[in-house]
């Protein structure tokens, strides 16, 4: 989906913005943009959504779960509600899957009112988070369990559930039963058994967190495939940012019953709608100021607090005056030696390396400004060898790209 | 996790209507039987049958029911307090019920030790076999220790042959007997709440009491008995609440001076026909148990046991 | 100090053998051909023909066994659905009440729910016999099955019938293909309990039996109070056989069905 990780090979120069900003006038941010053009339903007014959700609420007496929520997902869609634990998520997914009743608003799918349906009657199934396989019952009717309900034929029943087998590659499980099976199994007989009755919309409950890391890492392909080839709309609950990076079309982050934020991976990590969207999705320096100046070159931000001016790209939230932050990820930070070669012109902070931790595949710089703010910086490893070894106390410049930071006012 | 919702409220209504038939059922046959109970506790005994008076009867409707209570007597209340018989019963039966319950813990709780002790694969077979014993008939196990104790029994027989005896002793028909048919009866009761207790804990809190400088029977005291607390206080009171009432072990292995309440009222309701005074140390009996029985409610309902 | 020390062992063994020896003492003499019960004359079976020439026992024997089959199945039903309320109904109207109905004949002493009872028929003039006595074993046997079925629902997960129900299953019907298959061990084990509960009760049977329905510990009973006899030794032997073999085909099925936790 994402072919823009040559940019990530390339190390940040330690270079100073060399055009004034407004150059640039008229362009959008030149990245974050743009991604995955085959396939953006999201985008096109024409788009007829598969399910929509207007102004939902749940509470549980006092506590709201689902505070006046609106989201459509549209057919075919990859969806992921991503967030902490407790943020609502669960509830919403619970709502669609009509094991809740909202408490206010309407959901829809394919414009029919789901309200007076019940669970049983929708065509949606749902992967639980501990799989709630049936323990007294074999794979093979496991899977059958909701054709049966649907009084499919039988010679139907056996083609449908062999063929889920294969797709899940279980043919030669299928007489087991769930406490015989590993739980990577297991895990592809809660998946088979909610795709046995092609439903229109397959819930998915935090399907990996039960599996060990290694094995997640080949299910979330796998998962990925297993969608394209079955044409179905997913929507996966789940608290593991990777997971919904890897898997999602669209994610949406969900924060205290609300969604902050619905965008595609890339733009939700390359341009944040607010810190809490920028804090929750990978690392981010956050720095706060004023605005002092905005424009399609850019705005420029007064970073009173660590004592610099910094300029970001272009940004329709920022007025003059208005106090706002600077977010800046780590890996757009470039980090070099103080006093090598002439001072970047915007966008540089010096300071002095306070902790730093090799990770493998990069370095993870924290260093100390001056007014003694913390700000990370990282460089990947390119080589085997450290050719420019950076150690505790020494002075280092930090600087990034307007464009590669970001003005947001909440 | 989103808060885990209550159930929905259809469930809820379906589990409602499951509470229906249990719920008739226990007020015909339990809370009933228990007001009528306390209604003939309060008639006067009669020659006739049923043997008091008055009758109540369905069809006498509400005035009839206001005339039975008019007649309410309470002479059998104080027939009972004048007597000191039943009073002695009373307490005999508290007492009995008392030291029976601290034996069987004495000699429960080393066993529910050793049972969370023993490796993980005796668990199981352990906790089958404690409760194997409860599944074969409870007057059976009683019957089992006449030919035991009794005067040429086989524990009097073993004693003489070792010679740790010269005489036979008399244990049968004594509170002796009671005792040891209390304990041995009920010990599956006080042995599997303490060994639930005991088999939960982390047996790394011993070793970090050790640690921190306790003995270890200090630390024993400190941890492992502290901890299993509610063990012992359901155990306990498994074990005491029925043993107050308890008839069959003092009536075959007590003796003419094991006093106790429920034997007291099954006599006076078999031998003397009085229903109305049965009725009467049957209502005290429960006015006596409330407390420890609202106790047990209490741990039961919060998923104890 | 956590290790299993020679202390627990001799614990364990006392205590089993405190447990046991009652009831083998109690085998070993069925089998005494002497009158004397507590002196050793050889083996014999010959107890076992005379307690099967004794009408009188064999009669309540059949009474007992058919009181105890009615009373499982009626109890098991009632109490299965008491668990499912206790656990599930949160605002049962007068739930308090219903939970305290449920616990306290699990402690109540038999005395005062074999007289309560017995008043209740006398003062509704019910006839006392078979059925007397079957309602008054399923009232406390309901009680145990109530407590056993309701441990296993408390950790049953309500996924799997949320599942049932996305899979197509009204509830009604995801609480029949799944939740009870599934608690099927414990109701397997509160009917048992039930059975062995009843099939043992003397004190509740006493109360409200009638004539013509004297079941088999209340047989007991009467001959035990006049001493112990070789052919009561017999009768005991074989109600633990009795015992025995059900719960270790009970607990056989449960192994075999394997885990169908």
């Amino acid at each position: 989906m994402d072919t823009g990780e040559d940019r990530l090979l390339i190390p940040p120069p330690a270079v100073a913005l060399t055009e004034p900003p407004g150059e640039a006038a008229g362009d959008p941010p030149r990245r974050g943009q743009q991604q995955n053009a085959g396939f953006a339903p999201w985008d096109d007014p024409a788009a007829v959504p598969l399910i929509e959700f207007e102004g939902v609420s749940k509470s549980y007496g006092e506590t709201l779960a689902v505070d006046d929520l609106s989201l459509a997902i549209y057919p075919r869609e990859f969806f992921a509600l991503l967030g902490p634990s407790g943020c609502g998520k669960t509830t919403l997914m619970r709502l669609l899957a009509g094991f809740e009743t909202p408490s206010a608003g309407t959901i829809r799918l394919e414009g029919r009112d789901l309200g007076a349906v019940p669970p049983h009657e929708r065509p949606i199934n749902m992967m639980f988070q501990s799989y709630a396989l049936f323990p007294h019952l074999s794979v093979w009717d496991n899977i059958a369990f909701g054709l049966r309900r649907d009084r499919v034929a039988k010679p139907e029943i056996a083609r449908r559930v062999d063929e889920m087998l294969t797709l899940v590659q279980l043919t030669g499980q299928a007489r087991r039963k769930p406490h015989q099976l590993s739980g990577g199994q297991r895990q592809r007989v809660a998946l088979a058994r909610s795709l046995a009755k092609r439903p229109r919309v397959l819930l998915l409950d935090e399907p990996l967190a039960a599996l060990d890391k290694k094995l997640r890492g080949e299910t979330q392909f796998e998962l990925m495939n297993l969608q394209e080839e079955v044409g179905i709309t997913f929507l996966i609950v789940t608290h593991d940012q990777e997971e919904a990076m890897v898997l999602a079309d669209r994610i949406a982050i969900m924060r205290e019953g609300r969604i902050e934020q619905v965008a595609p991976p890339r733009r939700l990590y390359e341009s944040p709608a607010s810190r809490y969207v920028a804090d929750f999705v990978g690392d981010v320096n956050l720095i706060e100021g004023t605005v002092t100046e905005s424009g399609p070159g850019g705005v420029r931000v007064a970073a009173e607090g660590i004592g610099a001016t910094l300029l970001t790209a272009p940004s329709d939230e920022a007025a003059t005056g208005a106090p706002g932050c600077v977010a800046v990820r780590p890996e757009k930070i470039a980090i070099g030696p103080a006093g090598d070669g002439p001072p970047p012109a915007h966008n540089a902070l010096e300071g002095v390396i306070y902790d730093y931790a090799y990770l493998g595949e990069y370095t993870l710089f924290r260093v100390r400004t001056a007014s003694g703010h913390l700000i990370e910086a990282s460089r990947l490893n390119r080589s085997r060898f450290d050719d420019n070894p950076l150690t505790w106390d020494d002075r280092v410049v930090l600087s990034f790209e307007a464009d590669d930071a970001v003005f947001l006012d909440r | 996790m989103a808060p885990r919702s209550p159930a929905p409220k259809i469930s809820r209504w379906r589990a409602n209507l499951a509470a229906i038939p249990p719920y008739v059922w226990l007020l015909l046959f339990f809370l009933a039987p228990f007001l009528i109970i306390l209604k003939i506790s309060f008639s006067e005994a009669v020659i006739a049958q049923p043997p008091y008076s008055p009758v109540l009867s369905l069809s006498d409707g509400v005035s009839g029911l206001w005339a039975a209570v008019r007649e309410f007597t309470f002479a059998n209340y104080a027939f009972l307090a004048e007597d000191s018989l039943y009073i002695r019963a009373y307490l005999s039966s508290l007492t009995i019920a008392a030291i029976s319950t601290a034996l069987t813990l004495l000699v429960g709780y080393p066993i529910a030790l050793a049972m969370a002790r023993a490796p993980h694969g005796w668990r199981p077979l352990l906790v089958a076999l404690m409760i194997l014993p409860f599944w074969t008939s409870f007057l059976i196990r009683v019957y089992a220790w006449i030919g035991i104790l009794k005067r040429d029994g086989l524990l009097n027989q073993v004693l003489l042959w070792s010679g740790l005896i010269s005489e036979p002793l008399t244990i049968l028909n004594t509170n002796t007997a009671v005792y040891i048919g209390i304990v041995y009866t009920y010990l599956p009761f006080m042995v599997l709440p303490l060994y639930a207790a005991l088999e939960r804990q982390d047996r790394a809190l011993l070793e970090a009491a050790a640690d921190l400088g306790s003995p270890p029977l200090l630390a024993f005291w400190q941890v492992t008995v502290r901890l299993s607390l509610p063990g012992i206080v359901a155990g306990c009171l498994l074990v005491f609440i029925p043993v107050v009432g308890e008839f069959v072990i003092p009536n075959l292995l007590g003796g003419s001076s094991t006093l106790m309440i429920g034997q007291t009222l099954w006599d006076e309701f078999f031998q003397n026909r009085d229903w109305p005074l049965a009725s009467t140390v049957a209502v005290l009996l429960v006015l006596v148990l409330v407390v420890p029985i609202t106790l047990f409610q209490r741990i039961q309902s919060r998923g104890g046991l | 100090m956590n290790r299993f020390t020679p202390f627990n062992a001799v614990s364990l063994t006392l205590g089993f053998a405190f447990l046991y020896l009652p009831i083998v003492l109690l085998v070993i003499f069925s089998f005494n051909a002497s009158q004397l019960v507590t002196v050793w004359g050889g083996f014999s079976t010959k107890w076992y023909a005379a307690l099967f020439a004794n009408k009188q026992l064999l009669d309540a024997a059949r009474i007992s066994l058919l009181v105890a089959f009615t009373t499982a199945c009626l109890a098991t039903v009632l109490g299965t659905l008491a668990a499912v309320a206790l656990t599930r109904a949160t605002r049962l109207p007068g739930r308090t009440l219903f939970t305290a109905m449920t616990y306290a004949p699990l402690v109540m002493p038999e005395v005062i729910t074999g007289l309560s009872l017995l008043l209740l028929f006398v003062a509704v003039g019910f006839e006392r016999g078979f059925w007397t006595i079957t309602i008054a074993h399923t009232t406390f046997a309901l009680c145990f099955v109530a407590v056993v079925v309701q441990s296993r629902l408390l950790s049953f997960d309500r996924s799997l019938e949320e599942a049932a129900q996305d899979l197509g299953a009204p509830p009604w019907r995801a609480f029949v293909t799944v939740t009870i298959p599934t608690i099927l061990p414990a109701i397997a084990a509160g009917w048992l309990l039930a059975f062995t509960l009843s099939l043992d009760d003397l004190v509740i049977a006493s109360f409200t039996s009638g004539p013509g329905s004297t079941t088999l510990p209340m047989r007991i009973f009467s001959s035990v109070r006049l001493g112990v006899s070789p052919d009561i030794n017999a009768a005991c032997t074989i109600l633990i056989a009795f015992v025995t073999v059900g719960v270790m085909a009970a607990t056989l099925t449960a192994k075999l069905r394997g885990s169908t936790r």
